[in-house]
């Protein structure tokens, strides 16, 4: 018989023996969870019950009673967000929820790499550094940040590195990101350019590390979950931010929040959240995630399915071309005679803007240039809307094929096979049916 | 929710204390890789070494559970081949 075994009912089950294998082999100083024990009576609350061994129940850790497989369930979050994995916790957008302009923060995706930090009560007093290769380090406050700096606010992409995985076969390794690991939310906060050149930038900084105050899976306060950083030309871009809210809200702290960077059309690991630290470096960051097959991809194309250590391999910076439909829902059954409909979507493409949008309801043999807003920044995406003929009862497939302002086209299948599935830019496809 | 088969509780052990067994479930990998992953586990992320056989026992037990062939967990859009359920096809 399946039985669920979460952290929970290990502890539920045989607490000595839970005991040994939680802490006995990977102790760490923060493992013990809801110590303060507000956290632990309002996720006690959640669920209906008292959680008996929460003591020992790891801060970011989501119960399996509010971890259900397949549906996110999360205050503050659309219940149509997909899970992908409940620790850390990690949840994409179907594309039909992503019908929206600009994401709701409810329908934002989450990805976590560590441990959920918990809440923190004063935003304005969390603490930032600037250091490393400046002529002057500096500490500011968040409530600094808003009257030192110009406040810039606008919608930006924000995309996991990983979006569009599950389009590679062999399967890749890692989360099985479809094409939900994507939003464009509106993000308020001050340009890093202005604070780094507050701090004044030595001749020699060519690199950003990025640090969070979210701790390792593991618990070991000294490892970072995730440290990447950017090509110091991209942190010094106009639209490249530290953000303090999100749809005109204070960031969530589900989000990053008091603060996060915001590093458009880039892998979205480079954003860092719960930011406390830039370091500037006179070398390419090592970090973790900066290195071997992490956010890398082939610069000649490999096996698909070899093994690679990621030697050669170049970082992935800007995200490539996609597109999605957003309407139709995949799925939706469409009323018999039914023989004209309105396709719509989005698409982007990193640091690049998409020049067409072509639609097919015939599987690629003929295609229907679709009507293509103009992004409202470098790095919003944009919104296109087709009409399309379908001349029968039946079974069909909306296909959806950007092109970029330098003229590539999405491939019909993922490109450029990688250990870690980075890249995955396929056409997205929608089922629909006309009812006999 | 890990199947059942010999190796199923040393697997669970090893890796639930960091991370759930969702993201374990829904792995499609070789053996090959599934080795360098353990690996990477213990390189990168504070897994404690496993020793044979415990680790040949938990190879063995990914590999014949979550091996390439297998219909790993999650969403698994239809591309080529296309592993995929019929969206209209009634319970």
């Amino acid at each position: 018989m399946r039985q669920e075994r979460g952290l929970h009912e290990l502890y539920t089950g045989d607490p000595e023996r839970a005991d040994r294998v939680v802490f006995g082999r990977n102790a760490g100083p923060d493992r013990r969870g809801f110590l303060k024990g507000a956290g632990l009576a309002a996720l006690g609350a959640a669920i209906g019950a008292a959680i008996p061994f929460g003591r020992y129940m790891p801060a970011g850790y989501l119960p399996v009673a509010l971890a259900q497989d397949k549906k996110l369930v999360f205050p503050g979050k659309d219940g149509g967000l997909v899970l992908l994995g409940d620790r850390p916790l990690v949840a994409e957008t179907p594309a039909h929820l992503l019908d929206d302009r600009v994401t709701p923060t409810a329908k934002h995706f989450i990805r976590n790499n560590g441990q959920t930090p918990e809440p923190v009560a004063n935003a304005d007093g969390w603490e930032i550094a600037i250091d490393g290769e400046v002529n002057t380090p500096l500490k500011l406050k968040v409530g600094e940040l808003r009257t030192r700096f110009p406040v810039v606010s606008q919608p930006m992409v924000l995309e996991c590195g990983g979006n569009g995985r599950t389009q590679f076969q062999p399967p890749a390794r890692g989360n099985p990101w479809t094409m939900g690991g994507v939003g464009c939310a509106t993000w308020t906060g001050v340009r890093l350019a202005d604070v780094l050149r507050a701090a004044g930038p030595k001749p020699g900084a060519i690199y950003t590390a990025h640090f969070g105050a979210d701790l390792h899976l593991s618990g070991d306060a000294d490892k970072q979950p995730i440290s990447r950083g950017v090509r110091l030309a991209k942190a010094m871009d106009p639209n490249t931010l530290i953000a303090f809210a999100m749809n005109g809200e204070p960031l969530p702290n589900i989000h990053g929040g008091p603060v996060r960077l915001i590093v458009p059309g880039w892998t979205g690991s480079a954003s860092q959240k719960w930011l406390n630290k830039v370091t500037l470096r006179d070398k390419e960051h090592d970090g973790p995630g900066m290195t071997g097959t992490a956010y890398r991809v082939p610069v000649a194309p490999i096996f698909p399915g070899a093994n690679h250590d990621g030697k050669g391999f170049r970082i992935l910076e800007s995200m490539p071309l996609r597109s999605i439909v957003t309407a139709p829902a995949d799925g939706a059954r469409l009323a018999a005679g039914t023989r004209d409909i309105t396709v719509r979507g989005h698409a982007w493409a990193g640091d690049l803007t998409v020049r067409a949008v072509d639609v097919s309801v015939d599987f690629g043999q003929t295609w229907v240039r679709a009507d293509l807003t103009v992004p409202a920044n470098p790095f919003a995406w944009q919104h296109f809307a087709a009409r399309l003929r379908l001349p029968a009862a039946g079974y069909y497939e909306v296909w959806a094929r950007g092109t970029d302002s330098e003229g590539r086209t999405q491939p019909f299948a993922a490109p450029n096979w990688n250990p870690q599935g980075y890249g995955g830019n396929a056409y997205h496809r929608v089922a629909i049916l006309v009812e006999a | 929710m890990l199947p059942a088969g010999p190796g199923r509780d040393e697997t669970f052990y090893a890796c639930v204390p960091c991370h759930s067994t969702q993201i374990v479930r829904r792995q499609g990998l070789s053996r090959e890789r599934w080795a360098e992953t353990i690996d990477w586990m213990v390189a990168r992320h504070n897994m404690p070494a496993l020793e044979a056989p415990e680790r040949t026992l938990i190879l063995d037990y990914l590999v014949q559970t979550f091996g390439p062939g297998a219909a790993a967990e999650g969403p698994r859009p239809f591309y080529t081949p296309p592993p995929r359920r019929n969206p209209f096809q009634t319970q």
